[in-house]
């Protein structure tokens, strides 16, 4: 069997099982680092083995969709596809083939699937600030800014608890801009109609 | 409509991922989850998760490192820096209590950093082991922090996965003399 001992993170020295669980610090036999090793049932766990889908025996055996020759032993919960053994992926109790895993992670409708999400909130804030340290850039950056936090108001944000504050203070700081650039070019047009 | 309540409950600490000499725009935050971990890692524009599920979660290393030391040192030198010549200058001009106030001000100033990381506790590197990887946790960089994320993980894997006696890990066969080093 294949040795699970936790290893030290610094030098990767493998550390005997009388360190674990012992709540307090303590020095790796190798390196001398210190540290403190918490270890849970899983670590005893021994490794998964695959499973092999079952060859079909009998004529009118119910088939897997994607392999001909293997009994399907469940149907897909969302498209209704008869799966076999190795095709079913068994997620939050539903079973599923991978064609509704992929379309249901790419249509983020599978929220445990989603490793990435885009924060518009975020970029549009980051629109409307940035350009204030050239002054002048702001003229484009906060059309921009305002388009984002509209366009996106409703678009999913992130997974994690999260108000809409930047996307207001966004809109507010590219609408004062805008407000600004709105009485400079007044002033330039009237102070030009004036010679 | 009201929102569905989020699921998530926020990690104390938070920490930068470093990528290349100390640089980085990553910012990272645990949130606890029903069943999961959740680390994310966000930048500007954007986030990335990780999650990693009570039920397989392994092993939970906290390892001292020396940061808050070297850190001190470097706030006493600028302490030392820029007060010293102050003082300095204060004890040849007898009677400048303007450059007494400066030298006090300055060195107190920086004091007052090296006390504040002091108190912060010692800093380390937190990792997490499932069977398919070993994960560094950089918002868990300070030992209290640690701890107390570790507090608050240890009964959530405990519910799911149950407790690993001292006789199961003795009984287990990594525990064998010649997996151990």
């Amino acid at each position: 069997m294949t040795p699970r001992l936790v290893a030290c993170t610094k030098c990767r020295t493998p550390l005997p099982p009388v360190l674990y669980n012992t709540g307090n610090l303590r020095a790796c036999p190798s390196c001398r680092a210190r540290l403190q090793v918490e270890v849970f049932p899983a670590v005893l766990r021994p490794p998964g083995l695959g499973v092999a889908g079952e060859t079909v025996v009998l004529d009118g055996e119910a088939t897997c969709f994607f392999h001909a020759t293997k009994r399907a032993v469940v149907p897909c919960g969302s498209c209704g596809r008869f799966l076999c053994a190795v095709c079913d992926v068994e997620m939050n109790g539903e079973h599923l083939c991978s064609l509704c895993i992929e379309s249901g992670k790419k249509k983020g409708r599978m929220q445990k699937l989603e490793n990435k999400r885009t924060l518009y909130d975020n970029l549009a804030l980051a629109v409307a600030l940035i350009p204030m340290i050239f002054g002048y850039t702001t003229i484009i950056g906060a059309p921009i800014a305002i388009f984002i936090a509209i366009r996106y108001w409703n678009a999913p944000s992130s997974v994690v608890p999260r108000t809409r504050w930047r996307s207001v203070v966004a809109i507010i700081v590219a609408l004062l801009q805008l407000v600004g650039w709105a009485v400079v070019i007044y002033f330039i047009a009237s102070s030009k109609s004036h010679h | 409509m009201a929102r569905p309540p989020n699921p998530y409950t926020k990690l104390a600490g938070r920490g930068l991922r470093r990528i290349a000499f100390g640089i980085s725009a990553t910012r990272c935050q645990l949130w606890l989850g029903e069943d999961h971990l959740l680390a994310v890692d966000s930048t500007i524009a954007s986030e990335e998760y990780r999650r990693f599920y009570y039920r397989d979660i392994e092993a939970f290393i906290i390892r001292r490192t020396v940061q808050r030391t070297v850190t001190n040192w470097m706030l006493g030198v600028l302490a030392l820096v820029m007060g010293g010549p102050l003082a300095a200058l204060y004890f040849s001009e007898r009677g400048n209590v303007g450059l007494l106030i400066a030298a006090i001000g300055v060195t107190l100033f920086w004091l007052l950093f090296l006390v504040i990381n002091t108190l912060r506790g010692g800093t380390c590197q937190t990792h997490i082991r499932t069977a398919a990887q070993l994960e560094q946790l950089p918002s868990l960089q300070r030992i209290p922090v640690a701890r107390k994320a570790l507090a608050r993980l240890q009964p959530l894997i405990i519910a799911v996965q149950g407790q690993a006696t001292p006789e199961e890990l003795a009984a287990s066969p990594w525990m064998a003399p010649e997996n151990v080093r």
